[in-house]
């Protein structure tokens, strides 16, 4: 059974769509084409075989040979190297293939090169006029239209398309224009925006506001800056090592740190110049093809590769045993057989390894698989029942020598489900019996898949001396550790490169199956090897956010203190751990006695993997709703309640940075989204009804002691930055030139950051919110120590002692007598040696009172139709802290994106598997509906600059806390507008129409 | 055996087979409860031997059973 042949079609890519129906696996393709396709008036047969064809492409007459299925985004990228076109979903549903045919849109990736005829293409290259940019791409720049960039080319030329038709495009037809593009990052807003001033039209609706202390004062020696704007700052005492970067000033005393920044490499995501993964092309590189298992459950009998050898273009087969290749493990320990055990549909049986992606698709079809069909239980209720088929019948037997150490003792294992993870604290039963309020709701929440705009890739090229892999990945040193583990390398021979990666969520650490299959492809063929997922292998074998049910109870005193929160949670990761939630009931709003009782239920389907704030949204999701229910039946204005329990301990006054912050956050939002006016649940008349609803976001902060950088100063007073962490976006690489700017007096473009290769320093990977608290701070021990270096040299000059000089912008001057000074070039010109450098670490947490939670609150208004069951989002307003702010710019993009997933997740997300394959009934962007720009509402962002005084930047991360409140505040608005809990996600209009049918009997 | 190094508590960690892995086991995380422990209920693991979310031995990868004992377990 092949890959393609298998699939559904739903789930068939263009390119396969098009061989398999032109001809199959004998790669024979006879296409027809008329009018003005060819440019011709007859029909005309092309094929079988490569045909020479000629296109005007970016004003160019060009040449090339390919076979009649290849598609233009295809001949664009592989035979004429324009690999600004990106290929995000090879069906026509995403728009990052998005070029020009005679001025129009067309997506290249279900257009035929063939078709083009004498149509004029145009590409993302081809827009700018020689280095002057289109005012669409300097707008994009500006407005910070990107994050990842893997969608920009594509929205940059649909934008570019309107304006060259409509001068002064009004906000409804942009998003009409845009529509057809899909960022899974979320940067609509900011396409709008940079629509609206590329046209000279004042942009609104989607604002930022930075709030900081107008304090520029530096804290006294000894102490750092401890508060939050709004509140009080005070300065605290710290013991700093005196070989550490001392505490900057609070923002308004900073040049460059805490304003809002054009990222840095934003004309390359613009021009189509930033090479991502799947656009990394070397000398000689085959091309991949998995294939993977359409049942659900299933053991493998056999396996045939022979014909597949024998086609010609074929490099190296691969077959996933037991004992094969990097996998080796004691036979003795092996069960069942040679091949694992097939325990959800697209698991990978096979790959292989051919010339090109044509051959490589052609070559998976002719593997033949046998394969014992078992039953399978591929739902969380379906894999609950007693009588469900077992995803892992064998129970680990661990023997003698079992656990060691601290670790917990294996849960028990019945059926299908693990656990329960049992946390308690105080006596729960007894709190609840005594509490005058006792509510209780089962809420629903369902599988949500990463669905980045770039698929999961990489480009392997094994040689003697070194592996190297391309990858698109959150972390290149996680990917040199599992592949320098598999392969038995010694990690200095394994090297991992990202330059640029489209989008990750969680889901892209460490080297995946996929990795170590093109590493291994590639040793065998002695060539590298480029592996790209499609959509349909991204949905179902990457990972996902697992489902959840959850039963919480919440017992409240007459005033609404909280006596209790117990929670019983099912969840199921498919084939893996991971599904609890129980972090949100644990700790954000405390309690006399809290019980958390967490199972995980395996089913047959694909593993799960992090997910922006893993269990977070899911927890708060039900807790903040259940709060919301808590403030209606105590009689309170539900802020009120939150202000009330919202508390370090029961009955205290909050005192934790966290804490402080919702309060003021609470207020500020409150103003912003006119709380004041918000009517009683379903209040209003007529079938279309209004509602405001509010929820909490708390995340943990996450410090990486694997934050490592060198810096690098240069006679000619140039700078160099260079660590191993990579920039998923979220515009690290400007952040880090910040940082170094605002310590050498210079501009970020003065900074040359290199990032994204193990060959460097290793660096946090990108996840958890942990990467400016990480890297930040190595960046200015790293300058701090260049500095010492630079002083000693300009000092000697001046003839002052190193220890009074400072730097201020653009010069090296005497902090005594100002007017012994050298300007920046000048300083440089001093330097001993031809250059300067410093590596360093993170140093390590100063010692202070703990902050380890941070987040914000999130205001939602909606518009709900009674009738049609619609959900529209009007307006949200996100008021967040993050530690101090690097670049309020970037910081609003990221917050952007956050509401728009949680917006996606809890109106449209839903991943569909047939109940009896386990296949994925909507693995593509068509029927997997992620949000668009139509259904992106206006974001209110305000932030607040907050200092921890715990580090010498105190910078923290805010991806996974722009996220968590979105979906609850959004229940509680359609709370609000109908008088009718939903406890269920996705709300679709179905689920709605279903929950006012019931709310109105009862 | 190593150790946790987390400022609130200092436990001895198991030795968990080198195949394992977590999102958490990557880096050096300092103030987290140490992932070795296994008690984080959002964490999917994974086997570098098979690459997947079961051991060689077809059970599920954790680390409370990826430990000395399993027939699959290595060390070194």
């Amino acid at each position: 059974m092949s890959h393609d042949d298998d699939e559904l079609p739903s789930g068939l890519s263009r390119r396969a769509f098009i061989g398999g129906t032109t001809g199959g696996a004998a790669a024979v393709s006879l296409i027809t084409l008329s009018g003005k396709a060819r440019g011709a008036t007859s029909p005309r047969v092309s094929g079988p075989g490569a045909v020479r064809i000629s296109m005007t492409v970016n004003g160019a007459p060009r040449t090339l040979k390919v076979e009649p299925r290849t598609t233009l985004v295809r001949a664009l990228r592989d035979e004429l190297g324009l690999r600004g076109t990106k290929v995000g979903c090879d069906r026509g549903a995403c728009g990052a293939c998005t070029v020009h045919l005679d001025g129009e849109t067309a997506l290249a990736c279900t257009t035929l090169a063939l078709e083009v005829g004498d149509r004029k293409v145009t590409t993302i290259e081809g827009l700018a006029k020689g280095t002057t940019l289109h005012p669409i791409q300097q707008a994009f720049i500006e407005q910070d239209a990107m994050q990842c960039g893997f969608c920009t080319p594509g929205m940059v030329m649909s934008c570019a398309a309107l304006l060259a038709k409509d001068a002064k495009p009004d906000r409804a037809t942009i998003r009409n224009a845009v529509a057809g593009n899909l960022c899974r990052c979320g940067t609509y807003p900011k396409v709008f925006t940079a629509m609206m001033t590329a046209s000279g039209q004042p942009a609104k609706g989607w604002t930022l506001e930075t709030r900081t202390t107008g304090n520029p004062a530096a804290p006294p020696p000894g102490s750092a800056w401890v508060g939050i704007a709004g509140g009080a700052v005070t300065a605290q005492l710290r013991t700093i090592p005196e070989t550490e970067a001392k505490p900057w000033p609070m923002n308004p005393g900073l040049n460059v740190v805490g304003k809002s920044t054009s990222r840095l490499d934003g004309r390359a995501k613009v021009t189509g110049e930033a090479q991502y993964t799947s656009d990394v092309a070397l000398p000689g590189m085959l091309h991949a093809r998995r294939v993977v298992s359409p049942h659900a459950h299933a053991i493998v009998k056999r396996v045939d590769t022979r014909k597949a050898e024998k086609l010609a273009g074929v490099k190296a087969v691969f077959v996933v045993k037991k004992q094969e290749g990097a996998t080796l493990v004691d036979p003795s320990t092996e069960k069942n057989g040679t091949f694992p055990r097939i325990r959800y549909a697209g698991q990978c049986v096979a790959a292989v390894a051919a010339t090109t992606p044509e051959i490589a698709d052609d070559a998976a079809r002719l593997i033949e698989v046998d394969y014992e069909v078992l039953p399978a239980a591929t739902s969380l209720d379906a894999a609950m029942a007693s009588s469900a088929p077992l995803v892992y019948p064998v129970r680990v037997n661990l023997g003698g020598s079992a656990g060691g150490g601290g670790a917990a003792k294996d849960l028990a294992q019945q059926g299908n489900l693990r656990g329960p993870t049992q946390l308690s604290e105080g006596d729960v039963d007894a709190e609840l019996a005594a509490s005058a309020h006792k509510i209780t709701g089962t809420f629903r929440t369902q599988v949500q898949t990463h669905s980045p705009m770039e698929t999961h890739g990489i480009v392997a090229d094994w040689k003697p001396a070194e592996l190297t892999v391309y990858m698109s990945t959150q972390g290149t040193s996680t990917v040199r550790d599992d592949l320098a583990t598999v392969f038995d390398l010694p990690k200095s021979k394994v090297r991992v490169v990202c330059d640029f990666m489209g989008g990750g969520f969680g889901a892209k650490f460490g080297g995946g199956h996929f990795g170590v299959v093109a590493a291994e492809l590639s040793r065998r063929a002695k060539a590298p090897v480029r592996l790209v997922l499609d959509r349909r292998e991204q949905h179902t074998a990457v990972g996902n956010r697992p489902s959840t049910l959850q039963q919480l109870t919440l017992g409240a005193t007459r005033e609404g203190d909280l006596n209790a929160v117990d929670l019983v949670s099912h969840g199921t990761s498919g084939i893996s751990t991971g599904a609890g939630v129980g972090w949100a009931a644990q700790r954000l709003f405390p309690a006399n006695a809290v019980r958390t009782r967490q199972y995980d239920v395996f089913t047959h389907a694909g593993p799960g993997a992090a997910f922006r704030a893993p269990g977070m949204p899911q927890g708060v999701f039900a807790l903040d709703q259940l709060v919301d229910e808590l403030a209606e039946r105590v009689g309170m204005d539900s802020l009120d309640l939150r202000d009330r329990l919202d508390v370090d301990e029961r009955d205290g006054a909050p005192t934790a940075p966290e804490r402080i912050a919702r309060k003021l956050e609470r207020r500020i939002g409150a103003d912003r989204i006119g709380w004041k006016s918000r009517h009683a649940p379903g209040a209003e008349k007529g079938p279309i009804k209004t509602g405001i609803g509010v929820a909490t976001s708390s995340w943990r902060r996450i410090v990486d002691m694997d934050s490592a950088c060198e810096v690098r100063l240069a006679r000619d007073g140039s700078i160099q930055l260079r660590s191993s962490v990579m920039d998923i976006g979220t515009g690290t690489r400007t952040a880090l030139a910040m940082v170094l700017a605002e310590d050498f007096g210079l501009r970020p473009e003065d900074i040359h950051v290199q990032i994204g290769d193990t060959r460097w320093p290793i660096g946090p990977s990108s996840g958890g919110s942990k990467t400016l608290v990480g890297i930040t701070p190595a960046v200015r021990q790293a300058a701090h120590e260049v500095r010492i270096k630079l002083f000693a040299a300009v000092g000697k000059k001046l003839g002052v002692e190193p220890k009074d000089l400072r730097i201020v912008p653009g010069r090296v001057e005497s902090s005594v007598d100002p007017s012994k000074a050298l300007a920046w070039k000048q300083a440089c010109a001093t330097i001993p040696t031809d250059e300067l450098a410093a590596i360093a670490s993170r140093p390590a947490d100063w010692q202070g009172p703990k902050a380890d939670g941070y987040g914000g609150v999130q205001f939602a208004s909606v518009q709900v139709d009674t009738e049609t069951g619609v959900i529209r989002v009007l307006k949200v307003v996100a008021v967040q802290e993050c530690g101090r702010l690097i670049n309020p710019l970037a910081v609003q993009s990221q917050i952007n994106g956050g509401i728009i997933h949680g917006i996606s997740w809890a109106l449209f997300e839903d991943r569909h598997l047939d109940h009896k394959t386990g296949r994925m009934l909507n693995a593509n962007l068509d029927q997997y509906k992620v949000l668009g720009a139509k259904d992106t509402p206006f974001i209110d962002v305000i932030l607040l600059d907050q200092y921890v005084g715990l580090t010498n930047t105190d910078a923290h991360g805010i991806g996974e806390p722009a996220n968590v409140a979105t979906a609850a505040a959004l229940a509680n608005a359609v709370y609000n507008a109908i008088g009718v809990r939903i406890r269920e996600l996705p709300m679709t209009p179905r689920t709605v129409l279903a929950a006012l049918k019931k709310g109105n009997r009862s | 055996m190593s150790e946790d190094k987390s400022p609130a508590r200092r436990v001895e960690l198991p030795l968990l087979c080198k195949f394992l892995r977590c999102k958490s086991g990557y880096g050096a995380i300092e103030n987290n409860t140490a992932w070795q422990l296994g008690t984080s209920t959002t964490e999917a693991y994974w086997c570098l031997a098979t690459m997947e979310a079961f051991g060689p031995d077809d059970s599920y990868a954790h680390a409370t059973v990826c430990q000395g004992g399993r027939g699959c377990y290595r060390r070194d």
